[in-house]
């Protein structure tokens, strides 16, 4: 029996954020979310904006500290480490962001920007320079690139640059938070490809967050819906796009622009009321309530605790709740 | 009838070449463009960054401002009363005239294109005065039927509300308010979702639609996005570089689409109803339009370009049924 190990394991997280001018409102940006991700794996979090995603995915590497809930690392508690040891985790866990603009220094060459990392985590590499020319032919950079600036990149070169600052320190989990959206098609579809041959490579885990279906769909293993700071549903990735339960999973994928014209005109859209409230004055029961097209009374009063209706297939939702 | 325009059919751009002059060199933005647009059809004009897409449809009713320079074209637009004008050699008032009131513009970001110090509504009767001879208190009535129209909900108080208090969805939803105001005969929206949530731009998408029934009038829609042109339009535009790669229907060009750009295009972009292997990926970058030389312009990523594709501009090659491409490789003495 092959035994797939857990590498993180988020409980009950949650993060809320006072609302300034106001004693008594809080931004619940994440609201009791938990799943884990296992050795390998690309766990993908899809939703709108505002939904929480980016939060999320900095909770869970504690660039932001979480309200409340602990996270597991290695079956490790890493909610509360400090010092050295929240040093540690920190070479493990990396993270991407989406624009690659302002996550790059724009004074420092892509030499100094790659050497930080191995500065910083005393990474024992002989001749770093040299290191660092071997590296940056993995994400499809050459040598010339080393002593350029930022801004003599193109968006694509950037974001490798980024990537590949988030892979020295070679952790084992990295957060993808939209790292492609800033991209043209083409140039996407490199980035992608390469977020894959590492990953095979390396065995690393993603979370891998977008608000693009069809790029969530090729990269992850499997995908969280996520709505307003809750995850509503949880898959395998085809099981999601095959078989998606939650209604607003359904709405998501209904609303997918499919770059297929034949199959674009003939299937059916989920009527779509308005848009997600504000994540300040939340609806009581299910936070979907109000836009829902098979609300039940059941949903107006009591909030929905993700369930395993099938193997492996969880969803938050009192249409599935057995009686 | 006129020479230059079919029956039913807008507008007729030909040869458009539109450069810009920096400090850096002279930028080759758009290159012997063209483009059709016939009564109560969806065209979508499709291209990366660079491509030149938003240039050309600005171009199209002269909106390049130094240090660009509109060096050629003729933009053929049949008036409301009929007439058959080019729009490239219209006098200044002339095209003011009927930009806002003939064709409109959608642009990409909402945010940008509304007064932060007016309301919603000032940004509509405005546009209804300056065109047509209607008092503001009509207008501002026909403001809030317009706020009905892209299914805004309380229009009646929306109407007074100022941009920063409204989503991003409702305002460009009251960008679209101000851009239908005069039932224009061409509608072109600049990437009008490209900000918004997937189900915010599907209800978008299906308003334009809407729109375009109920009022009989034309949409060009600029996009990147090949899912968008899939679900709306009816003709599709490839750019590349500056130039037109090819142009077919929407059917054709999805299921045999014949430039190598389109093709490679489409494998690029995952499908999330599809399982994939493996995406394909166009090597190398977007070319950089500084100073170009002839040549098709899409020759240094090319995976079977020839020695002339680095020499020649691609000849224009017709397929038949409405289908063109300007490719060496369909290039047949």
């Amino acid at each position: 029996m092959i035994v797939v190990s857990e590498l993180l394991r988020a409980e009950n997280l949650k993060k809320y954020f006072r609302v300034r001018g106001s004693l008594f409102k809080t931004l619940k940006a994440v609201d009791g979310v938990s799943f884990s991700i296992r050795e390998g794996e690309t766990l993908g979090l899809v939703g709108e904006s505002g939904c929480g995603k980016s939060t999320l995915g900095r909770v869970v590497i504690r660039l932001i500290e979480p309200t409340s809930g602990r996270i597991f690392f290695r079956g490790k508690d890493v909610t509360s480490l400090r010092g050295s040891e929240l040093k540690g985790f920190r070479r493990e866990a990396q993270i991407v962001f989406q624009d690659p603009n302002t996550s790059l220094n724009p004074r420092m060459t892509i030499l100094e920007t790659l050497m930080e990392p191995i500065l910083e985590h005393k990474i024992p590499v002989g001749d770093p320079e040299g290191f660092i020319t071997d590296q940056l032919t993995r994400v499809g950079l050459g040598k010339e690139h080393l002593h350029r600036y930022p801004h003599e990149l193109s968006g694509g070169q950037r974001q490798r640059v980024a990537i590949l600052r988030a892979l020295l320190p070679n952790p084992s989990f990295i957060v993808l938070d939209e790292p492609t959206s800033s991209l043209d098609v083409s140039v996407q579809a490199q980035i992608l490809n390469i977020l894959k041959d590492i990953q095979s490579e390396r065995k690393l885990s993603y979370l891998f967050i977008s608000h693009d279906m069809g790029v969530v769909k090729y990269m992850s293993h499997r995908i969280a819906v996520m709505y307003l700071g809750g995850i509503v549903e949880l898959a395998p990735s085809d099981t999601l796009f095959e078989n998606p339960l939650h209604p607003y999973t359904k709405l998501l994928l209904s609303a997918v622009p499919v770059p297929d014209p034949k199959f674009a005109r003939s299937r059916k859209r989920l009527e779509i009321k308005g848009e997600p409230p504000s994540p300040i004055d939340l609806p009581p029961g299910c936070k979907f309530h109000p836009r829902c097209p098979f609300v039940m009374e059941k949903c107006r009063l009591e909030r929905p605790q993700l369930m395993e209706v099938e193997k492996d297939h969880y969803v938050a939702c009192w249409l599935y709740a057995k009686a | 009838m006129s020479a230059e325009l079919g029956e039913k059919q807008v507008l007729a751009a030909r040869g458009v070449t539109v450069r810009f002059y920096t400090y850096a060199g002279v930028v080759h933005a758009v290159t012997d463009a063209y483009l059709d647009v016939f009564e109560g059809e969806s065209v979508a004009l499709v291209g990366e960054t660079g491509s030149g897409k938003s240039v050309f449809t600005r171009a199209l009713t002269g909106l390049i401002e130094p240090p660009g320079r509109i060096e050629d074209g003729r933009v053929y637009f049949r008036r409301r009363d009929g007439r058959v004008v080019d729009l490239l050699k219209l006098p200044v008032e002339e095209l003011r005239r009927i930009r806002g009131y003939e064709i409109s513009y959608v642009f990409q970001d909402p945010s940008s294109a509304l007064d932060p110090l007016y309301t919603a509504g000032d940004h509509i009767v405005e546009t209804i005065v300056e065109h047509r001879d209607v008092s503001r208190r009509e207008a501002w009535k026909e403001a809030v039927r317009l706020l009905r129209d892209v299914m805004i909900p309380s229009p009646e108080a929306r109407v007074k509300n100022y941009p920063h208090e409204l989503s991003g969805g409702m305002r460009q939803r009251v960008v679209i308010a101000t851009a239908i105001a005069n039932k224009p005969r061409l509608l072109i929206a600049d990437e009008p979702t490209t900000n918004l949530d997937v189900t915010v731009q599907a209800q978008i998408l299906d308003l334009l639609k809407e729109l375009r029934e109920k009022y009989g009038m034309s949409l060009l829609l600029i996009t990147h996005n090949l899912g968008i042109v899939a679900e709306t339009a009816d003709r599709v535009y490839v750019m590349y570089g500056g130039r037109i790669a090819e142009t077919a229907d929407v059917f054709t060009l999805f299921e045999s689409p014949q430039h190598p750009y389109t093709r490679l295009l489409l494998n690029c972009v995952p499908n999330p109803m599809r399982k994939f292997e493996r995406l394909e990926s166009i090597p190398g970058t977007v070319p950089n339009l500084i100073d170009m030389k002839p040549g098709c312009p899409f020759a240094p990523r090319c995976p079977h370009a020839l020695d002339v594709c680095s020499k020649e501009n691609p000849p224009r090659v017709e397929l038949g049924g409405n289908h063109v491409v300007h490719c060496w490789l369909h290039w047949k003495r």
